[in-house]
């Protein structure tokens, strides 16, 4: 077994390198560009603000006390998984429209699907370390509680289908239809504090008459900017990294068959070839 | 004259000296044969069934109104519920019980609890309790408190007057 390739793993030939470094289209990052540069740092720019504001600038408030500076995390966090899974449902639906359907529809699929659902595990964690103090427990199977938690399982069970393998143009129709469906959840989440009682409390901002205060409001509305450019940076990074993956595939086969020719012909009429000693000639 | 072979960059007679093929897309082979899928299938579906059924099967019931457990109380009997309504002004500690009423549009039931209230506990704070009424009487016997705070944010007292204005959001 050639040592550059163990078992299992996707270390990448020196040959086939070429394949890689041709990505690197930017100082060396083969995902990376000026606009996600730009995208990171400001992402970093208003997190940095957002917890220099939450955690310094406005006050405790009059119920939670310091608690409350866990809502310039969580409804940010929350509202980023839900992003993330409309927009994979909504990419869905333009592979699966004949007139839009491409193959980049389904890499944004996926890549705002997976960046989904670390954002929804991240509200199951922020919510539970918010949720301990404030209401007494970690973890109550209440609407809201069990829609998130059933809203991630569905969506970890849409990337589990998407690695079946199989006929990639059947495999990505099957994950948009998957996908479409699961979507149904996420309004369904959303209002359940609305249609049935729960311990979880309604909307802040999403209401008739919300109360919260000015430095508040500012800050928490922030906070959905600093998480809302972390996460288009995160998708952006993962659909190129498709982009490669497809690349790396397409190209892999290519360099598979032509080594495997060069095999070939090796054995009529060439000189074994020690892969780490020397050759005499 | 000796020529060092590099792993497999090295050329003999012109001919690209190679060794196994790549694998293309290694990663995506955890989930390549039909045993794992349908494994992987089952442990997905059973967590999914288990949160349909231990979740949705009494969340969408979550709790009961003081009023609305008052009104089933012969059909609650001693069964084990979640009731809410809101902490009286007068919270006692009785042989390491806590004491006090909870009510909600006007009705009020009586509460002994045997837990240890979350540090948010305190008259007039909304709660939900997991529990059950006393065999014959309408106290209610409860084992967990759980604060339900509201959707509204205001500034602890003490603070600037100046954050503290009411603001209207999106």
């Amino acid at each position: 077994m050639n040592s550059n390739f163990p078992e299992g793993g996707l270390k990448i030939r020196p040959e086939n390198r070429a394949v890689v470094a041709s990505s690197k289209s930017w100082r060396g990052s083969p995902t990376g560009d000026r606009v996600t540069l730009t995208l990171g740092v400001c992402a970093l720019a208003t997190a940095a603000l957002t917890t220099w504001l939450g955690l310094f600038v406005t006050p405790p408030d009059q119920v939670q006390g310091q608690l409350v500076r866990l809502i310039y995390v969580h409804p940010a966090v929350a509202t980023m998984c839900y992003a993330g899974f409309v927009l994979c449902a909504l990419a869905s639906l333009a592979y699966l429209w004949p007139r839009t359907r491409s193959r980049r529809w389904d890499r944004l699929a996926v890549a705002a699907a997976e960046v989904g659902v670390v954002f929804c595990v991240l509200t199951l964690v922020t919510g539970s370390i918010w949720g301990r103090p404030t209401w007494g427990v970690w973890w109550t199977w209440d609407p809201r509680l069990t829609l998130t938690a059933l809203l991630c399982a569905v969506f970890i069970g849409y990337l589990a289908l998407r690695r079946t393998g199989g006929d990639p143009d059947a495999l990505a129709k099957r994950s948009a239809v998957v996908a479409v469906i699961c979507v149904v959840l996420v309004p369904i989440d959303h209002e359940a504090t609305t249609w049935w009682a729960s311990l979880h409390q309604t909307s802040t901002l999403f209401r008739a008459n919300p109360l919260i205060h000015g430095e508040q409001l500012y800050t928490m509305l922030l906070s959905f900017v600093a998480f809302g450019l972390g996460f288009a940076w995160l998708v952006m990074h993962r659909y190129r990294l498709e982009v490669l993956e497809d690349r790396f595939g397409e190209e892999g086969y290519g360099l598979a068959i032509k080594e495997r020719r060069a095999e070939g012909g090796r054995r009529v009429g060439t000189q074994p070839v020690s892969h780490q000693g020397e050759i005499a000639t | 004259m000796a020529v060092t072979a590099d792993s497999s960059a090295s050329t003999v007679s012109g001919r690209e000296a190679v060794g196994p093929a790549p694998r293309v897309r290694a990663g995506r082979s955890l989930l390549a044969s039909r045993r794992r899928q349908i494994i992987a299938g089952l442990v997905i579906a059973l967590a999914i069934g288990f949160v349909v059924f231990e979740g949705l099967g009494n969340a969408l019931s979550y709790y009961q109104t003081v009023p609305q457990a008052l009104a089933a109380r012969q059909s609650l009997g001693v069964k084990s519920f979640r009731i809410m309504g809101t902490v009286g002004p007068s919270v006692k500690q009785v042989d390491n019980r806590t004491v006090f009423d909870i009510s909600y549009q006007g009705q009020t039931v009586s509460v002994v609890d045997s837990a240890d209230p979350p540090q948010l506990f305190k008259p007039g704070i909304p709660v939900v309790l997991e529990g059950h009424f006393a065999k014959g009487s309408d106290v209610f016997d409860s084992d967990l408190i759980m604060v339900k705070h509201s959707a509204n944010y205001v500034p602890a007292k003490g603070e600037p007057a100046s954050v503290t204005a009411q603001t209207g959001g999106s």
